[in-house]
């Protein structure tokens, strides 16, 4: 896997996968050790885009048809141990009846799924009514289970006389006849036993051969489950099914839901990100309030699901198949090596950079060295950008450090407060009574949107407009005002 | 003639069957009341409130009795101890209710035999369990229950129940009949009445502790057994979650806790593992013991022989109960 457990929840992909909520015990698994689709199983990542499309079509027409599929998703039981065991061993009644519901409900489940009329790739369901037979001889396709007399002779006889004994035992008065019953029924339920250890046996090894069908249709039972919950997902979030390109990566109006829902929360709303990556490094400048994590983690999280055969949450999306997706934020801690945050940033930098290499890789760096004090900070940066640039494998960093960007690289800038009336939203300040009023005015006036950068860019003065629009006193403003005309922060 | 013991549960559904002690008569009574039911035509279903102990009584070496059923009885056990039942079994239907001893299954009895039982201890389970018994046609389900601390349930989810009392529990009748008309006091404390104490309850969150103090106005007060401030004033009642055990109870009664004309409420009788002493304590210090849930105590089974070979005289034995209770008292040997 490509990203640690807390980079999945950092990026928001947790928030999704917990989202899923399969029907039958098979997609669990699915979900779990979700598969990652490389370059070579292209074709396989196609046909699951294609099962996902068929099935939101068929939402679209009719949603009551996947309503019955997913019911009859829901009465499996994991039979995994049992059909290992029964790989090596003789099964017992109860286990016996756990296969049969397993038919019982496969039967059901491909009547749904022909009501259905999907065409789904690689969804296949095989009929298991020879194996049913094993289990249910009197063919009444009901639940209840137990080793039927007609299995055996012996069985027949065996039963026939506990039942004689029985009858017996319930009209004896004499307590000495009584004894001698009761002791003769225990041998009879001996005998009884191992004539159904002989039957159990004989079930078994006739089951044995029916072990690649069950399996199969296993596979098939999650593969459905696991397509109809993407489905679902796609349709709640309007994703959409990304083009599978080489060279780039591009999104327009991409969404993070994890983040979307938090903003939602705090009744702000998400702005959609647009953004396209080349091979060779990209760099996302911008005001330090300005989203540019968020839109570094959004892109990881759309390029992750698509390797997991999800769509995507955006309204047009092209993206390459990678031979590895990576990230480096801030938020990354190396405890357990006691490395600081910059030493940490930089082991895993340098394995990365070893892989790239040889490998297609997508790589997103977020603030990268920020921990370290900022000229040396830039240096790294600005090194590390064109190393980058040099690769097929396509990068991008987030920095808030200037004038790295003077290779050819491309750049991108959140718009941030640059397209403000400031002396409107100033006004708005001052009337405003509350103390963090300030910071939320100036939120809610964020544009968070990407602009495409060409050539030499102005430096953001976005942190010279926050103070100014917070209100610091005016001796600071002028000092700050004097270093920027001064001494424009070079390197 | 007198009155079968199956006419005492005409009108109830689920009948559960607490013992005194071990070989109180628990599985004589179950199988009698299997029998006669049976007999008049009756689906019964059986299974128990976890399980109270080992195959084997470890005190007096006596093996734990497994329950006679007749044929057509569907019962509800963990998988583990199908195996040791000598019944022809049809397995109906499996639960997904996990037990140390496996998951618990219904199967049907498609012949006579000796079964075990051992169920899930968790009263919500219970409670699906029945429904399910409902479903699978049971008209009388007979709910094998142990009262101990270790189970989460309690009689209170079945209509009706029987406690079982006997010779086994002391060789001193006068102290049998003393503990057994204790017990079923316990068992049939008045419930609380004020709705809005109920509601209260119920509407407690899950770490709130295991005393709740609930004051005049139906507010909630902190109380702790060592808070110092406990004793300023005193709540109108006092909750007390889960078991009680007689420790707790007199540390609870010595604390500083201000018990004077409390209302001390708690789950349902079961849940009481007082001695009668402890429990005087309670009404010298002029505090009532109430409970949230209460059970439908129908009988009292006496068993007036013990496995350590000594017996009662089994009409003094009965007499002496009599008095003491308002209950029919039923001799399982007659």
């Amino acid at each position: 896997m490509f990203l640690r457990d807390e980079q999945k929840d950092a990026i928001g992909l947790t928030f999704i996968l917990n989202e899923i909520l399969p029907d039958s015990p098979y997609s669990d698994i699915r979900t779990r050790n979700a598969k990652f689709y490389r370059a070579d199983e292209k074709q396989e990542l196609l046909d699951e885009f294609y099962n996902i499309s068929q099935i939101l079509a068929c939402v679209e027409a009719d949603g009551d048809c996947i309503a019955a599929l997913r019911r009859a998703l829901m009465p499996f039981k994991n039979i995994d141990n049992i059909l290992k065991k029964l790989e090596r061993s003789y099964l017992h009644e109860i286990e016996f009846f756990d296969l049969k519901g397993f038919m019982l409900s496969l039967g059901k489940l491909k009547g749904a799924f022909s009501d259905a009329n999907i065409r789904l790739m690689d969804v296949e369901f095989i009929d298991m009514e020879e194996a049913l037979n094993i289990l249910d001889p009197d063919s009444k396709r009901m639940a209840p289970f137990y080793l039927n007399e007609q299995y055996s002779e012996e069985l027949w006889d065996v039963r026939k006389e506990k039942s004689r004994i029985e009858r017996l035992i319930h009209e004896e008065k004499d307590k000495g006849k009584l004894e001698e019953l009761k002791t003769k029924r225990t041998f009879i339920v001996a005998k009884e036993d191992e004539a159904e250890t002989v039957v159990k046996k004989m079930l078994s090894e006739k089951l044995c051969e029916f072990l690649p069908v069950f399996r199969s249709n296993i596979n098939a039972i999650g593969k459905l489950d696991f397509t109809i919950q993407k489905a679902i997902l796609a349709k709640k979030y309007n994703a959409v099914c990304p083009d599978i390109e080489e060279d780039s990566v591009e999104f327009v109006e991409m969404l993070n839901p994890e983040v979307e829902a938090v903003l939602k929360e705090r009744g702000k709303s998400f702005t959609p990100i647009s953004i396209k990556l080349s091979a060779g490094t990209t760099l996302l400048t911008g005001a330090n309030m300005g989203g540019k994590s968020v839109a570094v983690k959004t892109a990881v999280l759309n390029i992750c699901l698509c390797h997991m055969g999800f769509f995507v949450f955006a309204k047009r999306a092209k993206i390459p198949i990678f031979d590895g997706i990576y990230l480096i934020s801030e938020d990354m801690q190396s405890l357990e090596d006691g490395l600081s945050t910059f030493g940490a940033e930089i082991m895993s930098f340098n394995s990365i950079a070893r892989q790239a290499e040889k490998e297609y890789l997508f790589i997103a760096l977020d603030e990268f060295a920020r921990s370290t004090n900022p000229e040396e900070g830039a240096v790294v940066v600005r090194a590390v950008s064109r190393f980058l640039n040099t690769l097929k494998s396509i990068s991008i960093i987030t920095t808030h450090y200037d004038n790295i960007a003077e290779g050819n690289f491309g750049q991108y800038q959140v718009a941030g407060l640059k397209n403000l009336d400031f002396e409107n939203l100033a006004k708005e300040i001052e009337n405003s009574t509350s103390t963090s009023k300030g910071i939320d005015l100036i939120a809610a006036h964020m544009d968070y949107r990407l602009i495409p950068v060409s050539g030499k860019n102005e430096p953001p003065r976005d942190a010279l407009n926050i103070c100014r629009l917070l209100g610091t006193p005016h001796q600071i403003m002028n000092a700050i005002e004097e270093g920027y005309i001064n001494n424009t922060p070079k390197i | 003639m007198k009155k079968k013991l199956t006419e005492l549960f005409a009108d109830f559904n689920a009948i559960s069957i607490i013992g005194m002690s071990k070989n109180a008569g628990k599985t004589t009574v179950l199988g009698k009341l299997i029998d006669e039911w049976a007999e008049s035509g009756m689906k019964v279903g059986l299974t128990s409130i976890g399980r109270d102990g080992e195959d084997v009584d470890i005190v007096t070496g006596t093996e734990k009795p497994r329950i006679f059923v007749t044929k057509d009885t569907i019962i509800a056990t963990a998988a583990d101890l199908l195996k040791k039942s000598d019944i022809t079994k049809e397995v109906l239907k499996t639960t997904g209710i996990n037990t140390p001893m496996g998951e618990v299954v219904f199967v049907k009895a498609r012949s006579d035999g000796y079964v075990q039982i051992g169920g899930s201890s968790i009263g919500s389970q219970i409670v699906k369990l029945l429904e399910d018994f409902k479903e699978l046609g049971a008209d009388k389900v007979l709910v094998d229950g142990a009262i101990s601390r270790k189970t989460l349930s309690s009689p209170v989810i079945t209509d009706a129940t029987i406690l079982c009392s006997g010779a086994s529990l002391s060789s001193d009748m006068v102290q049998v009949v003393k503990e057994t008309a204790f017990a079923a006091k316990l068992l049939t404390l008045k419930p609380i009445c004020d709705n809005n104490v109920l509601r209260l309850i119920d509407q407690l969150p899950d770490n709130a502790g295991k005393i709740v103090g609930i004051e005049e106005d139906y507010r909630f007060s902190p109380v702790s057994l060592d808070n110092p401030h406990n004793g300023n004033r005193s709540a109108a009642y006092i909750y007390i979650r889960g078991a009680v055990s007689d420790s707790f109870a007199n540390k609870f009664i010595m604390s500083n806790i201000n018990l004077r004309g409390v209302t001390i409420i708690v789950e349902d009788g079961s849940k009481l593992f007082i001695t009668e002493k402890t429990f005087e304590k309670f009404n010298l210090g002029n505090a009532k013991i109430a409970v949230r849930r209460s059970i439908n105590l129908i009988a009292v089974t006496i068993n007036p022989v013990s496995v350590r070979g000594f017996s009662f005289d089994k009409d003094a034995f009965r007499e002496a109960l009599k008095k003491e209770l308002k209950i029919p008292i039923y001799n399982v040997l007659d």
